[in-house]
């Protein structure tokens, strides 16, 4: 029994003492409690305002349109914003909306479509309970202007010759016309989860190399190999590069694979088919630049970190937090305003948007290259601050006690 | 092992010609390979320097015994040697190179086998042979394969590194620093952690390479190995030259062990910072 207690004890000591192994059972977890609960915060919540970021375009200026614009806004369903993800576009002819439906409704049952009153446009990157919430605030503020415009028709109706109203107050006949727009403004086909997830995953994949890039490098490190280099002469940039070029053959691969799953795969088990978009050049540059920070990243860890345990920790928790910071695992749309904001720190949410550029909005690489040039950017700075400390260990690494 | 210790090994016998100005005996070189004036090394926030003021020479074509504990500045001297560490002050010429402003030339003439196993445990031994070739200034096939010769590796070449015994590692360790012909080889406790046998085998090369004139700077905590195959003796603590002199010289009487030798020198007390 005595042994057992010293056992224990042991292993007591050994895990208060190994900061990293703490880390991982308290800081992580707490980090992604945080995060979690702040970036679905109104997801749960039934009062919420969902605020989203809306653009109102009124194409007809008379003052339905102005009262729907104030009812739109009163549902506190949405924020206006100068560029949104939710276009709600107000044509013409909506002054003359109720004497067209009241004509229209008289012979409703013949089935002559009605034209679209109101353009609801909708970025493919949208979540569709996002979507939903956006087209159900819409037709609730036209039923509120309409049904204020109609109430002398109600009162001038027969009791027995209502069935018109039926027809126009009912939210599935009204004329509103929601669509997914891509980068162009065409109207493209309703996104899919493959479309969402395939390229979220793939980012966060291409991310994670920075755990076996790491550790290869701590290895080689402790095990003498890399003094060996050195003493043949191999200099830091050189020991970065052929670091860097194997690894971003390797993410590419990874990006080929992944959407080559998202194409073939996904629907013989029944999924949706992945649709690539239309511009190969576009997603090899912005694969690319994922590739280029995700590697810069990596080495920065491989420079910084002094074990394999703390590679594999600090590879592993710096990968899943920007992931959750990024929008990898909980879509931007749903979180509020401020966890939105944080996203823009995270280049796993650059690399998102990049991907979402080409394949969700059918965007081409100049879509893309805002996205693309941060990503290299980060990516270049964290290689010269691999570097750097690569060049600053160099002075201190032969130290013995 | 057998077969290849008993062989007249390395690029003589290989039909090589070997290093430049190679003597089969020391006994009538004049030449230093290693000429240390007043290096001084001391790194970023430690108490006291690795090196004070070092003065060293070593006789082209020796193997040149460094001894020190703990500490004493033997691996900074080794780094520094190789090119791998910068020192603060002082100079280093190494057959006829200065290290501080020829680096690359020094790396011509200098390999090295630190005291880790340097090469990578997930590539065959054929593959790192490969490996460090191609960044080995001076290597050839013909120097791989008298690598593999003075090793005895050619029955494990399709190993990985990974399952190697502790001999073998160290033997291949070894064996990388031959790769480039060098004219100095610093082996930096070479012979840690591997049973009699291999020690034998490594030592026997060591003696066999000074036979083909390569200066050998052999660093080790092991008294024996250095009656063994040291030509010349430095002993240092905390970065100074305490003694240097040949084996026989530096004992007070014949019959004295170089370990106290080095005790009376360096003093008994533990090294524990």
């Amino acid at each position: 029994m005595h042994g057992f207690v010293a056992l224990c004890r042991k292993e007591l000591l050994l895990l208060s003492r190994d900061r990293h192994g703490l880390l991982v059972l308290f800081a992580v977890p707490t980090l992604f409690i945080l995060l979690m609960s702040l970036a679905l915060r109104d997801a749960f919540r039934a009062d919420a305002a969902l605020g989203l970021p809306l653009t109102i375009i009124d194409r007809d200026g008379g003052h339905l349109a102005q009262d729907f614009a104030a009812a739109l806004l009163r549902s506190g369903a949405f924020v206006v914003q100068d560029r949104a993800d939710v276009r709600v576009i107000v044509h013409a002819g909506f002054s003359e909306l109720l004497a067209t439906r009241n004509e229209l409704a008289a012979d409703f049952r013949g089935g002559e479509p009605e034209p679209a009153l109101i353009d609801v446009e909708i970025s493919p990157g949208v979540p569709p309970q996002i979507k939903a919430a956006a087209s159900l605030a819409v037709r609730q503020a036209l039923l509120a202007v309409q049904s204020e415009f109609l109430l002398e028709h109600v009162l001038a109706t027969p009791p027995d010759e209502r069935d018109n109203l039926r027809y126009l107050t009912d939210p599935r006949h009204l004329p509103v016309m929601e669509r997914f727009v891509g980068s162009d403004g065409t109207t493209i086909e309703a996104p899919t989860s493959v479309q969402q997830n395939v390229p979220a995953w793939l980012i966060f994949a291409m991310f994670f190399a920075v755990i076996p890039l790491a550790t290869a490098f701590v290895i080689e490190r402790s095990e003498g190999s890399l003094l060996r280099l050195r003493a043949l002469g191999v200099r830091g940039g050189v020991l970065l590069a052929s670091k860097a070029l194997p690894y971003y053959l390797v993410n590419l691969t990874q990006m080929v694979l992944m959407l080559a799953i998202g194409v073939w795969i996904v629907p013989l088990l029944g999924g949706d088919r992945l649709t690539l978009g239309d511009s190969p050049f576009g997603l090899w540059l912005i694969g690319s630049a994922t590739s280029l920070a995700a590697i810069g990243l990596a080495l920065c860890v491989a420079v910084a970190v002094r074990s394999t345990l703390q590679a594999t920790v600090a590879g592993g928790a710096i990968s899943l937090l920007l992931a959750a910071v990024g929008g990898v695992m909980v879509p931007k749309m749903v979180m509020p305003d401020t966890m939105q904001a944080l996203t823009r720190l995270s280049p796993m949410a650059w690399s998102l948007e990049g991907f979402w550029d080409i394949v969700l909005r059918r965007g081409g690489w100049r879509e893309a290259l805002p996205e693309a040039l941060a990503l290299s950017a980060f990516g270049l700075v964290c290689l010269g601050l691999a570097a750097l400390q690569l060049r600053r260990s160099e002075t201190t690494m032969h130290r013995t006690p | 092992m057998g077969s290849a210790a008993a062989e007249p090994i390395v690029w003589v016998a290989m039909g090589l010609a070997g290093p430049a100005h190679a003597t089969p005996t020391h006994s009538s070189r004049s030449q230093r390979v290693i000429d240390i004036e007043q290096l001084h090394k001391r790194y970023p926030g430690a108490a006291r320097p690795a090196l004070a003021g070092l003065d060293l020479r070593v006789p082209d074509g020796c193997v040149f015994g460094l001894l020190g504990p703990n500490g004493a500045g033997k691996t900074t001297l080794i780094s520094i040697l190789t090119t791998t560490l910068s020192a603060d002050r002082g100079r280093v010429v190494i057959d006829g190179c200065d290290v501080a402003t020829q680096a690359a030339a020094v790396r011509a003439r200098v390999a090295y086998a630190p005291q880790e196993l340097a090469f990578y445990p997930g590539l065959s031994v054929s593959e790192n042979l490969e490996l460090f070739a191609a960044l080995t200034p001076g290597a050839s096939a013909e120097t791989v394969a008298a690598a593999i010769r003075i090793g005895d590796l050619s029955a494990h070449l399709d190993k990985r590194a990974l399952s190697l015994s502790g001999g073998l590692k160290r033997r291949l360790n070894f064996c990388i620093a031959l790769l480039g012909k060098p004219r100095l080889l610093c082996l930096d406790e070479p012979t840690a952690g591997v049973d009699p046998q291999s020690r034998n085998f490594l030592l026997d090369a060591v003696l066999r390479l000074r036979a083909t004139g390569v200066t050998v700077l052999y660093s080790t905590h092991y008294m024996e190995e250095v009656e063994r195959v040291c030509d010349r003796v430095a002993i240092l603590d905390e970065g100074r030259l305490l003694a240097c002199d040949t084996p026989d010289a530096l004992r007070a009487r014949p019959d004295e062990r170089l370990e106290s030798v080095f005790l009376r020198l360096t003093d008994t007390a533990l090294r524990d910072g």
